[in-house]
Order: structure tokens, then C-alpha cells, then sequence
């Protein structure tokens, strides 16, 4: 499947001649994984795909997703130099995607076994990261998954016409080659964590963000309002033949600024909505989406009312009908940078009529997860992390991902999985040293 | 400013402006020649033509590219003589000098004996052609029969051989200027260039293709261009030899008397003025042409004209050989000025490939720091040039004189 990313090869080795191959390249600075971009389009250029792709993989296991869903043009595209001189940037990404699926070397050289055995739960790209860090260390891996599949978010919700499932499947083939285990289905809960603390030399925690907020007003519980990662997670079995088309109105409306409202809303035009609004509280300034996921939504004609928010659920016989929406305005902040939002008195309330409604307000940590293992949580209700990174406050119990920063990308959560991966390896030999 | 006159004279013969197309592909049909006059081309020189052909049976693929693409690096050929035969070309020469009676055609002739190369030049002249080329550079080699005892394998690489060769052709025109095309594969070309002059000939074209191998075939170590897993030498024209050709102008122009026709890698006005202030007086072209087309011509004569007539010349002739007191002995050039690298800020787009060059490469003269701004240290540049020469932004980085 094709998506806007894909390169063929003669395009490939044109726009692999364009890379300046600058010093300490700023590509490579702006990205999570620290790929190193510049060597690998010199590989592709000259002739040596599978050289690009062994480096592109030792940097950053997702490698054919991330290129196809990153977000370049604020990472690696973003920061290259030759916009300095009114070119438009390499496009790292599709080159990045079109050396890795050509790859076909052997899986990453695995260390001796050491006898450490650790546990991973999740297994989203933060767990991913750290299991492959582990394993070329030599440790035992076993992850414990409460869904069916590995990547977690990955392919569960993004939109196929971004991220087709070939190229995440190229990825999750290739770990599955590399000697860890997964366990499916397996919801870690109070009794597992405390099995997994006792029977493991250490576990990790990279279990994303799997609380989903709701709307919490009456309505928000009638026939026609669906959760946007719900809509999308249906869409995305659609594509992959696994369930059928989500329902979807003629006239939506997706509450929400972030991306997942944005690919929600994007979404429900692929699927047939006729007017798709998107709702947020705040202005285009303040949207905390990509940039070139609205201006591809905008193009879609997906419509935008900035400070906009629902005041009310209108409904017929259990079926939402339609809302109420209310202007906002802004006001001084709460001293956190940001400026306020409080409902302008001057703007009319006005009726929107509507058959469905997709709220996008984001996703928390699912609260279980700290007591279950007797963590501390941070004030913004991720789990939280102490000095030099990814340690819990209990010893030998790491974490990393989504559930830390609160919510970010595939590539960094991937990165930081890698890393907090290397600092157990550090931590089990420092112990061992000790006894 | 007045328009400048174009006009040139080479060897006595008058061209409508100083371009030429060398022998090679774009010369060896009528019909392509009949484009190149219409789209402006001054003469061309005909592929070089023989009384028997080829020795032996082209092959395919004959040429190959050294970095391709729109800024081809160089390029690279095995091709050999005309495939027609001098008899059927000597009714196109005719035919295109009734119908372009402004522009020239000269005959590109190489014989195997004496009797080649005398029949090969009144064979042209009577045909109507109005010069003769004498081809002895070929780098797929010219030999002449019952000579031994010569230095290397093409004519122009022996200055014995090369006179007599010039002379017998020189000889066998009525009344014809013959001029010779040398080789720049030679120890001192000065010493081919005055055995050229000792032989007669009214001028001397410079230089042919450039003996190289490109590179090989790394699954069948074959040299490319590969002919079913082998190859040869091949001749390495275009960008990539302009500076050996015009070294070759600069040094032989103050050797003879005779004029010099300019030819190696011109695809822009530029060039073409630089082997004009070297001492050339005609100009030929043909990779240029090859890969750009005839149209070639109307980038070569407007940029030309103009800055002819920005910088107040009116003919080509007053440029031929301005630049030569210019050139002298690396020692005799001044050593006690101060050079500085000066890099404009605005410009820079923090690429940082000064900063590795010169750290590796020159005198560790650049500072580039998080902020990834080069900064050069005076203490310790020398002026050497070299970050200039990797800077991918034009006019980014210059040399600057400073007061010692
Ligand atoms: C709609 C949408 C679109 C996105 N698009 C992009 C994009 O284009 N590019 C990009 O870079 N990022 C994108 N993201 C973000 C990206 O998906 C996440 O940053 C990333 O997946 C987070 O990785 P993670 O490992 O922290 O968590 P997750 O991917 O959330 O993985 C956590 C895993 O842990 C499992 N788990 C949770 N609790 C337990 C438990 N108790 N026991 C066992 N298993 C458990 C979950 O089932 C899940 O598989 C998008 C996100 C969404 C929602
Ligand atoms: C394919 C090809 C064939 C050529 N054939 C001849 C030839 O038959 N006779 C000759 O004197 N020069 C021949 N040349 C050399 C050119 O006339 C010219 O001297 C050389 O290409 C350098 O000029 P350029 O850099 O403008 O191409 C040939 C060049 C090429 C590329
Ligand atoms: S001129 Fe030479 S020494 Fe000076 S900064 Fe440039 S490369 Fe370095």
C-alpha cells in the first residue's frame, strides 16, 4: 500500500544525492533514536542498501514504521540544513522506510546469556525498545501483553493510509526473531506484579497510556458518541479484515486538538462522513497537533471551530442528535505558560446539528498500574521516574514509554525503551557486582 | 554597449562565431549536422572518417558515465571512426556546403599509410570542405604502416611521426588549410605541438579524449563501459578534463605561431572564454552538446556576447591569450600576503563541512560549536582556500587579502 511517503528507487537515489552529509548531522541531533542519517543515505546512494539497513535497525528496531510515522518535518526534515538555502528538506523518512523493508540481514547479534532474567510488560514500542536492548546484552526476555499483539498502539489505532500494516509487520517479524518471548493476553494485575517482582531479576514497565478520557457531561453516553482511539482501533481491524467498518455518521463532529482527534477525523471522511467539524477549546495556535497532519485534514475538508466547546447533548430516542456549542475566549493563565480558556459571555450559544460525535481528549494512565506495583505516581498522574532516568521509586522496577512522558511518539518511546533497557543491563551488573 | 561581433578567424577560414562541434556522434549524419547549423552552430568538424573504416567492428555499449545525471561528471567512450566509409561521406559534404554556405564543414581524416592520408585530403577538398582536421590523438590508438620504433600507440604521442603525418597532409592540399588534433597523454606536448608546426600544418586542435579507465564492473571486474564482461581504455571527455585542456592551450600557446583551436569539457560560456583568455581562437564542443543538446549554442553565445560587451571587447580575437602573463611558476607568485577565510554568517547554513575540512584536512582553523556556527580562528588559518572549496553555499566562504 502506498501512502504519501513512498519513494520509488530511482527517487530514492536522486534524493539520497541531495544530502549534504553535514557535521555532527542536526538530522540526526533532532532525532529520538539518534539514527544516523547521513551514513545511512550514503549507503543507499552508494550502493549498499543492506548496510543502511543494519545501521537503521541497530538505532531503531521500528525502523520501516518510523519512517512512515514520524513526525519528520518537526524531527530529522525539520532541522535539515538545506531549507538554509530554500530547498526543501532530504525526506529522510521515506528513505529511512525504503532501506529498511529492502533489509534482509540476519537479526542483531545477541551477547552470551548472563542467567539475568527480566520482565517487560506491554508490548508497545517502549517495551519493544527495551526487550531488544536487553536481548543484545544476553539477558532473558519475556513479555507479558494483555492484548493479542505486539506494538501496542502502533497497530492498533494509527490510520492505514499513514502506517500500512506491511511495514509494521516487516518490524514486529523481525523482533520476533530475536529470542524473546511473549506472553499474550496477559493482564498484569496485583497478583502477576507481584509474581513477576518476586520471579525476576528486574521488570519493566511500558504499559503506555491505556485510560482513555471521557467526556464527563450527560450525553456523552448515548448511541452515536464513540471514543476516537475506539473509532480508530475499529477502522484499523477494518483495514486489516478483521472487523467491519466502524459506524460513522453523515455529519460528525470530533472533539479534541491532538492528533488522535485529527486522525479521527480524518478518518471519518475516508469513511464516508459527509461534513466532519472539529471541535477544540482553544486556537489553531495552541493546537497541540502536527502541523502536517491538520494542513492534510484541512485539505481532506475537514472543518475547524476554534474555541469551540459542547455545551450540551441533544438527543432522540437515545441517539445523539446534534449539540450546543459554546464560544470561548482567552484568559490569563494559570501560570503554567498557557494561556487560559474561559466561555466568552459574547459569543451566541448556537445548535449544531449532528449523528455522531467522536470525543478525542486524550488518553491517562490507566490508574491500576502504580498500586499494583506500590509506585509513586507524578503530578500529572504518570508514573513517575527518579534520577538517571526510567528507575521507579522501588529498586529493580524500571518504566519508560507513554506511561512516563505522558504522551509522545513511537520513535521516542522506542528510544527511551532502548535506553532504560541499557541502564537494567548497567544495574544488573552493578548489583552482581555488589554481591 | 554595442553588440559584440562574434566572428573568428581560424587558420584563414572565417566562422560566424567561435563554436564549433568536435568530431564525434553528433557529427557523423548529415541530418544531425543539418540541426546543428540550424540551431547556430559556426562549423563542425566530421566524425573522423578513414578510406576502409573501422579496423575492427564497433562495439556496444560504447560509452558510459562517470557520475551521471545533469551534472555528469565526465564520460566515457570506446567508440572508433565514422562507420561510414570517406567515399559516401564526400556527397554529404557536399550537400550540407549548398546548403549552409555560411557555415563550415571540415573533414576529420586519419589514414593508415601515406597514400590514406594524401587521397584522404584531396578526396575532401574536392568534395568542398573547408578545412582539414588530421586526427592523430585517437586513445584507441592510430598507427602508420612500416613505421616502428615509435613512442606510444597513437601518432600524436611520436613527434617524428607527427610531423610527417602533417606534412603529408599539409602536402596534399591545394588550397586548404590542414590543421592536426594532438593528444594530451604526452610528456611535453610543447614538443608535439612544435612538431606539428615543423610539419606545416595552419593551426592545431586541443586535446582529444583523456586515456582513462572509469571504473570496473565489480561482478565481473570488467572496465566500464562492459562489452559481455570485458572492457578497455576508454576516453574520458567532458567536465572533468577542461582543466587538462586548458593547461594543454596555456602551454603551447606561446610555443608555435600557429593557431590553436580550444577543445575539452566547454558546456558554458564560461568555459569558453576561459580557453579564449588562454590563447585558443576556435572552440569545439562535444560532450557538451552530446548531453545538452544543440541548443547548447544559445546559452554559449548570449552569456559570451554579453560579457563581451560588459567589459567593452567587440571581437573574439582581442580576447585569444589575455590571460597568459597571468600564469606564472608557483614560486614566482607572491608570498607575503595575509589570506583569511571569511565566512558570511547570514549565508551559512551550519552544515559544518568547513569545520571537518579544515580540522582534517587543512590547519584546524575552524571553531564550530553546539550553536554550530563556524568560526574561524586567525591565529591559525593559513588562507589555504580548502573550506571554500567544500562550502555548499555559493559565495558563503571567500578568501580575503589582509594588511600583513
Ligand atoms: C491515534 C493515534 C495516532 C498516533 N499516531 C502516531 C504517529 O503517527 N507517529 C508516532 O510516532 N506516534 C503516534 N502515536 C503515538 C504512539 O502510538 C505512542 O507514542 C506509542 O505507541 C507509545 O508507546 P508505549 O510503548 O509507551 O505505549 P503503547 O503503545 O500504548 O503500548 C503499551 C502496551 O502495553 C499494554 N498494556 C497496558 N497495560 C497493561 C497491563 N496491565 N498488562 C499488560 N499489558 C498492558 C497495552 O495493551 C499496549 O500494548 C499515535 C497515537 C495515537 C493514539
Ligand atoms: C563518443 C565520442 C566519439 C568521439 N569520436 C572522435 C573521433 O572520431 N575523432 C576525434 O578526433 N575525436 C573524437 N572524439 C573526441 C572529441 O572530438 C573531443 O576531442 C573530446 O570529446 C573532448 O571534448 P569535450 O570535452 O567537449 O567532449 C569523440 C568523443 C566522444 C565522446
Ligand atoms: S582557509 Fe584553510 S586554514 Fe583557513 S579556515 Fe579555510 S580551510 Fe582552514
Amino acid at each position: 500500500m502506498r501512502t504519501t511517503r513512498s519513494i520509488s528507487h530511482s527517487e530514492a537515489i536522486a534524493e539520497s544525492r541531495r544530502c549534504l552529509g553535514c557535521y555532527d548531522a542536526p538530522c540526526r541531533q533532532a532525532c529520538p533514536a539518534k539514527v544516523n542519517i547521513p551514513e545511512f543515505i550514503t549507503r543507499i546512494r552508494e550502493d549498499a542498501i543492506q548496510g543502511a539497513g543494519e545501521l537503521l535497525y541497530e538505532a531503531c528496531p521500528l525502523a520501516a514504521t518510523c519512517g512512515l510515522a514520524c513526525p519528520t518535518t518537526t524531527l530529522c526534515e525539520g532541522a535539515c540544513v538545506l531549507q538554509g538555502i530554500g530547498q526543501p528538506p532530504v525526506r529522510i523518512g521515506s528513505l529511512q522506510t525504503f532501506a529498511a523493508m529492502q533489509y534482509r540481514g540476519n537479526d542483531d547479534e545477541v551477547g552470551s546469556g548472563n542467567g539475568c532474567r527480566v520482565a517487560v510488560v506491554g508490548a508497545g514500542p517502549s517495551s519493544l525498545g527495551c526487550a531488544v536492548a536487553l536481548r543484545r546484552q544476553g539477558h532473558t526476555v519475556d513479555v507479558y501483553e494483555r492484548g493479542g499483539d505486539l506494538g501496542g498502539l502502533v497497530g492498533r489505532v494509527i490510520p492505514a493510509h499513514r502506517l500500512p500494516q506491511e511495514a509494521v509487520d516487516f518490524d514486529l517479524e523481525r523482533l520476533q526473531r530475536l529470542g524473546i518471548t511473549f506472553y499474550f493476553q496477559q493482564n498484569i494485575g496485583n497478583a502477576e506484579a507481584e509474581s513477576l517482582l518476586a520471579d525476576y531479576d528486574a521488570v519493566f514497565l511500558g504499559v503506555g497510556l491505556s485510560g482513555v478520557n471521557e467526556l464527563d457531561m450527560p450525553g456523552s453516553g448515548l448511541a452515536g458518541v464513540i471514543s476516537a482511539m475506539d473509532f480508530l482501533a475499529q477502522a484499523r481491524r477494518h483495514y486489516r479484515g478483521e472487523a467491519e467498518k466502524p459506524e460513522t455518521g453523515r455529519r460528525v463532529a470530533v472533539i479534541g486538538g491532538g492528533n488522535v482527534a485529527l486522525d479521527a477525523a480524518v478518518m471519518a471522511k475516508h469513511l464516508g462522513a459527509e461534513r466532519v467539524m472539529v471541535l477544540y477549546r482553544r486556537g489553531i495556535d495552541e493546537m497541540p497537533g502536527w502541523r502536517s497532519e491538520y494542513s492534510e485534514a484541512a485539505s481532506l475538508g475537514v472543518e475547524f471551530r476554534w474555541l469551540s466547546v459542547i455545551d450540551e447533548f441533544l438527543q432522540a430516542g437515545g441517539r445523539v442528535r446534534g449539540v450546543t456549542v459554546r464560544g470561548m475566549r482567552y484568559s490569563a493563565g494559570k501560570g503554567d505558560g498557557r494561556r487560559g480558556v474561559e466561555a466568552d459571555p459574547d459569543a451566541p450559544l448556537y445548535e449544531l446539528p449532528l449523528d455522531q460525535v467522536i470525543p478525542a481528549l486524550g488518553q491517562s494512565l490507566d490508574e491500576g498500574i502504580a498500586d499494583c506495583f506500590g509506585i509513586e505516581r507524578a503530578a500529572n498522574g504518570t508514573l513517575m521516574t527518579g534520577e538517571g532516568g526510567w528507575r521507579t521509586s522501588k529498586p529493580g522496577l524500571f518504566a519508560a514509554g507513554e506511561c512516563v512522558n505522558g504522551g509522545s511518539t513511537i520513535v521516542a518511546c522506542l528510544a527511551e525503551g532502548m535506553a532504560a533497557g541499557r541502564l537494567i543491563h548497567e544495574w544488573l551488573f552493578s548489583r552482581d557486582e555488589v554481591r | 554597449m554595442t553588440k559584440p561581433d562574434l566572428n573568428i578567424d581560424f587558420a584563414g577560414v572565417q566562422f560566424i562565431n567561435p563554436f564549433i562541434i568536435a568530431a564525434s556522434p553528433p557529427t557523423d549524419s548529415r541530418e544531425m549536422i543539418a540541426r546543428a547549423f540550424e540551431a547556430g552552430w559556426a562549423g563542425v568538424v566530421i566524425k573522423t572518417v578513414s578510406p576502409v573504416g573501422n579496423y575492427s567492428p564497433l562495439v556496444f555499449p560504447m560509452m558510459a558515465g562517470w557520475q551521471p545525471g545533469a551534472n555528469l561528471t565526465a564520460l566515457h567512450n570506446i567508440d572508433l571512426l565514422s562507420d561510414k566509409l570517406a567515399d559516401e561521406w564526400m556527397e554529404d559534404v557536399a550537400w550540407l556546403k549548398r546548403r549552409f554556405p555560411q557555415q563550415r564543414v571540415i573533414v576529420s581524416i586519419v589514414g593508415e599509410s601515406e597514400s590514406d592520408w594524401r587521397q584522404l585530403v584531396q578526396q575532401s577538398e574536392q568534395a568542398g570542405a573547408d578545412m582539414i582536421e588530421a586526427s592523430i590523438s585517437c586513445p584507441q590508438g592510430s598507427m602508420v604502416e612500416g613505421e616502428s620504433d615509435v613512442d606510444g600507440w597513437m601518432i600524436s604521442q611520436d613527434a617524428r611521426l607527427t610531423e610527417k603525418v602533417t606534412r603529408w597532409s599539409v602536402e596534399a592540399a591545394q588550397h586548404i588549410p590542414v590543421y592536426v588534433k594532438i593528444t594530451s597523454g604526452v610528456t611535453d606536448i610543447r614538443q608535439i605541438a612544435r612538431a606539428v608546426e615543423r610539419g606545416g600544418a595552419s593551426g592545431i586542435c586541443m586535446i582529444d579524449s583523456v586515456e582513462g579507465i572509469m571504473g570496473l564492473d565489480l561482478a565481473t571486474f570488467s572496465p566500464l563501459p562492459s562489452v559481455r564482461g570485458y572492457g578497455s581504455h576508454s576516453g574520458m571527455t567532458g567536465r572533468a578534463i577542461k582543466p587538462i585542456g586548458l593547461r594543454c592551450v596555456a602551454d603551447v600557446v606561446g610555443t608555435v605561431k600557429i593557431p590553436i583551436a580550444g577543445v575539452g569539457g566547454i558546456y558554458t560560456w564560461r568555459d569558453a572564454l576561459e580557453y579564449l583568455l588562454l590563447g585558443a581562437s576556435a572552440l569545439q564542443v562535444c560532450t557538451g552538446v552530446m548531453h545538452k543538446g544543440f541548443g547548447l549554442i544559445d546559452q554559449l553565445l548570449n552569456g559570451m556576447g554579453r560579457w563581451m560587451a560588459e567589459n567593452g571587447y567587440e571581437r573574439p580575437s582581442q580576447l585569444v591569450g589575455l590571460a597568459q602573463p597571468r600564469i606564472k611558476g608557483v614560486e614566482e607568485l607572491s608570498p607575503r600576503d595575509r589570506v583569511l577565510s571569511r565566512i558570511d554568517l547570514d549565508a551559512c547554513i551550519h552544515c559544518g563541512l568547513c569545520y571537518v575540512a579544515c580540522r582534517d584536512g587543512a590547519h584546524m582553523a575552524i571553531r564550530f560549536g553546539e550553536e554550530r556556527i563556524p568560526l574561524v580562528d586567525e591565529e591559525r588559518c593559513v588562507g589555504c582556500g580548502f573550506c571554500a572549496s567544500v562550502c555548499p553555499v555559493p559565495a558563503c566562504i571567500h578568501m580575503e587579502l589582509v594588511d600583513a
